[in-house]
């Protein structure tokens, strides 16, 4: 079959073009990597989702090479090495489905960070070729499609917004916050209620918020979580107009000489070689991958990767910028039983430094640390160096587990793009299917970890205020795996960027890019909302213009 | 020298208590590992007023059963079958020794890296038996949850390893 749109990946950059062209009548075929899971197949076992490789690839058959500087050399490590797993999520609706759902727009200084803040010495600041006010319509379609709860805070950079509530109501929190809003009353911060993509109504047929205490890096068992799988594609399957492979890993995009892409080649699971013919293709296999993807299609008419005239293909990668730190509450604070009351939640951030007059700050998202008992059971085992066990770290654990909880803090700021952040390929590492894996050179720019120090600060002066105790906290160069972004710039020079205003290749006009690899910067915030909205916003653009873009 | 790149494959003969309840699975693995194993676990992470003990939540089973899935990390498993080799080479009479003295041993072991790294890794999948799902085989009548007041999530896993209803 020759179907209208073929889409590479499901997450968050693939959800809403399924959803759109579906519901327009257009032939949608999805290519996922991974398994197509349902609700009734999730479960809030901590061992499956967090301590084995379940939902991604063994590191020993698929990995990632990872360059970090050391001693002023840069030196590659294969994942299945150091155990850094970069892969998010291998299933239907990707890593969409373990997010925690923290849903922050960016804002409008965002689109425009050079001409607001200057150059930055050793970063490729860009603005973005569209303006806040281009994505806010969309921001609003995702509080409505996917389902956003929250209530609508003051402060000194609320974004413009199209209407003054979430359309769900807040989810209920643990008492702890009316300490977080009294200190801030006393610092004179402004404390701010964190919307989050989780339903505390019903939704069609998903079901609201259970409170089930295990929450992110799980999978929603009621649906209430607003994955790509649950709030898109399940309804774009309604349509009759979706159908999904799965267990495809797409290998390499082939085009007619230097004009379109015409096919898709994939693995199945036992290796064997197949492929799928559209009209136009929408690549969202996560940024890293992506980028990988359109590297390891070269061909005659594109020898450097496909789309790559520019060749900023894979360049400019982001990652977030800042760390965690924590605070300890405990039986002085509140009755035990109310200590340990579990599944309500924090839902408050501070954004009163996101811009600061001379640099641009950040977000702190505060949250209780997960539940994973095994995870919190196994940190306690270190004391400094010295490793305890025997009755002491039997005590430590039932004292640690009965008596206290932790509150944590994130920081999200900018991840300065710059040269030494980017994916490449080479021939030297392959997968078990003999496909070049994604090289990802690590270098942070000073200023991402001197603005997570600072708003470290910040964080835990308010936990202090807040009465908590063994405060502490990390701010790192190094940063998760789970945020990615860029790679693929979009703007309006076809000599510079990969992509055009609308995530469409500069080179090849049926190819179009909507993970969030088209970021030139990435903004404060986690980027999941973010890529939804450009995501409706690339569909709207498909829908109206399919026919010229396919005929082109 | 044992090497774990050229196992025995000793049977075991369920000639020690300790054994008796074993995965068949486990066959390949030297029944003497597993003993030193289960000593060292026994110490590591013993019954108290309020915890119950590695051998309450059914550690050994646990990590012999598990550690035969597709999904253990084989590095893991060679590090825990080596480290008991090597800790019963530096300490032969530990298993004849009284709790008092089992203490001392591992906290001299602990002054050797690749002893306090197999140690460490030890610990690891005990507390793994201990606040695990039921289902895995450890976490004996949900032992660990209800010792520490842990309110686990749910729904509980019906299959292991996120297999598909």
């Amino acid at each position: 079959m020759n179907y209208d749109v073929c889409i590479i990946g499901s997450g968050a950059g693939a959800g809403p073009l399924a959803y759109e062209l579906s519901h327009a009548g257009k032939k949608v075929v999805i290519l996922e990597k991974g398994d197509i899971y349902s609700e009734e197949d999730f479960s809030k076992d901590e061992i499956a989702y967090t301590k084995r490789n379940i939902f991604t690839p063994k590191l020993n058959d698929e990995y990632h090479t990872i360059e970090t500087l050391e001693d002023g050399v840069w030196v590659k490590t294969p994942t299945y090495e150091n155990n850094w797993n970069f892969w998010n999520g291998s299933l239907l609706g990707g890593s969409s489905n373990f997010m925690s759902g923290f849903f922050h727009r960016l804002k409008p200084n965002d689109f425009k960070l050079k001409s607001v803040y200057g150059a930055y010495e050793g970063a490729n600041m860009e603005d973005w070729p569209i303006r806040y006010e281009d994505l806010e319509p969309y921001y609003d379609m995702v509080e409505k499609i996917v389902g956003v709860s929250g209530q609508v805070s003051e402060h000194a950079h609320q974004e413009p917004r199209s209407t003054n509530t979430y359309p769900y109501p807040p989810l209920v929190e643990h008492p702890i916050v009316e300490k977080f809003d009294a200190a801030c009353k006393e610092l004179n911060f402004t404390p701010f209620m964190t919307p989050r993509a989780i339903l505390s109504e019903p939704k069609g047929n998903r079901n609201p918020c259970y409170y089930s205490h295990y929450c992110g890096s799980y999978a929603c068992s009621s649906g209430a979580k607003g994955s790509s799988r649950a709030a898109l594609i399940q309804p774009a399957l309604a349509t009759g107009n979706l159908h999904i492979i799965a267990n495809a890993f797409v290998v390499k995009l082939e085009t007619d000489g230097a004009q379109k892409v015409k096919k898709a080649l994939y693995l199945t699971k036992e290796g064997t070689q197949k492929q799928v013919k559209a009209k136009l293709f929408i690549l969202a296999a996560q940024a890293v991958e992506s980028s990988r993807l359109l590297l390891n299609s070269k061909n005659e008419a594109f020898p450097n990767g496909l789309a790559n005239s520019s060749g900023a293909v894979g360049k400019n990668l982001l990652f977030s910028g800042g760390g965690m730190g924590s605070g300890e509450f405990d039986v002085s604070h509140f009755s035990q039983e109310v200590l340990l009351q579990p599944g309500l939640f924090v839902n408050r951030a501070l954004k009163d430094w996101y811009f600061t007059s001379k640099f641009k700050g950040g977000l702190i998202d505060f949250l209780f640390e997960h539940a994973n008992p095994i995870r919190r059971a196994n940190a306690l085992k270190w004391e400094g160096d010295k490793l305890i066990f025997g009755q002491k770290l039997q005590d430590k654990i039932f004292q640690t587990f009965t008596i206290t909880r932790v509150l944590n803090f994130e920081i999200f700021n900018d991840w300065m793009p710059n040269d030494n952040c980017f994916v490449s390929v080479d021939e030297k590492y392959k997968d078990k299917y003999g496909i070049p894996v994604a090289n990802i050179r690590i270098g942070a720019h000073p200023e991402d970890v001197r603005v997570g120090e600072f708003l470290a600060t910040k964080a835990t002066q308010l936990l202090q205020h807040m009465g908590a105790k063994n405060i502490m906290y990390e701010i790192s160069p190094l940063p998760s795996q789970n945020l990615q972004a860029g790679g693929c710039r979009f703007g309006d020079n076809p000599k510079k960027h990969v992509l055009n205003r609308y995530c469409q290749s500069h080179d090849i006009p049926n190819l179009f890019v909507t993970d969030g690899s088209f970021m030139p910067t990435g903004g404060s915030v986690p980027y999941t909302w973010t890529i939804y909205a450009n995501a409706f916003r690339v569909a709207e653009y498909i829908k109206t213009k399919f026919d010229t873009l396919v005929t082109l | 020298m044992f090497s774990m790149k050229r196992r025995t494959f000793i049977a075991l003969s369920a000639t020690s208590p300790l054994l008796l309840s074993l995965d068949t699975q486990a066959k390949e693995i030297p029944k003497d590992a597993w003993e030193i194993i289960a000593n060292v676990q026994e110490v590591l992470l013993p019954k108290t007023e309020h915890m119950p003990s590695s051998q309450d939540v059914n550690a050994l089973f646990y990590l012999v059963s598990n550690s035969s899935s597709e999904y253990f990390d084989a590095n893991d498993l060679d590090l825990l079958i080596k480290g008991a080799f090597v800790f019963h080479q530096k300490f032969p009479d530990f298993l004849e020794k009284d709790t008092e003295s089992k203490n001392k041993i591992l906290e001299s072991a602990t002054e050797d890296d690749d002893l306090e790294k197999w140690l460490s890794r030890l610990i690891y999948y005990t507390i793994e038996a201990m606040f695990s799902d039921p289902i895995y085989g450890g976490n004996t009548h949900e032992l660990g949850w209800t010792s520490t007041l842990h309110t686990t999530g749910n729904p509980r896993p019906m299959k292991k390893y996120g297999r598909k209803i």
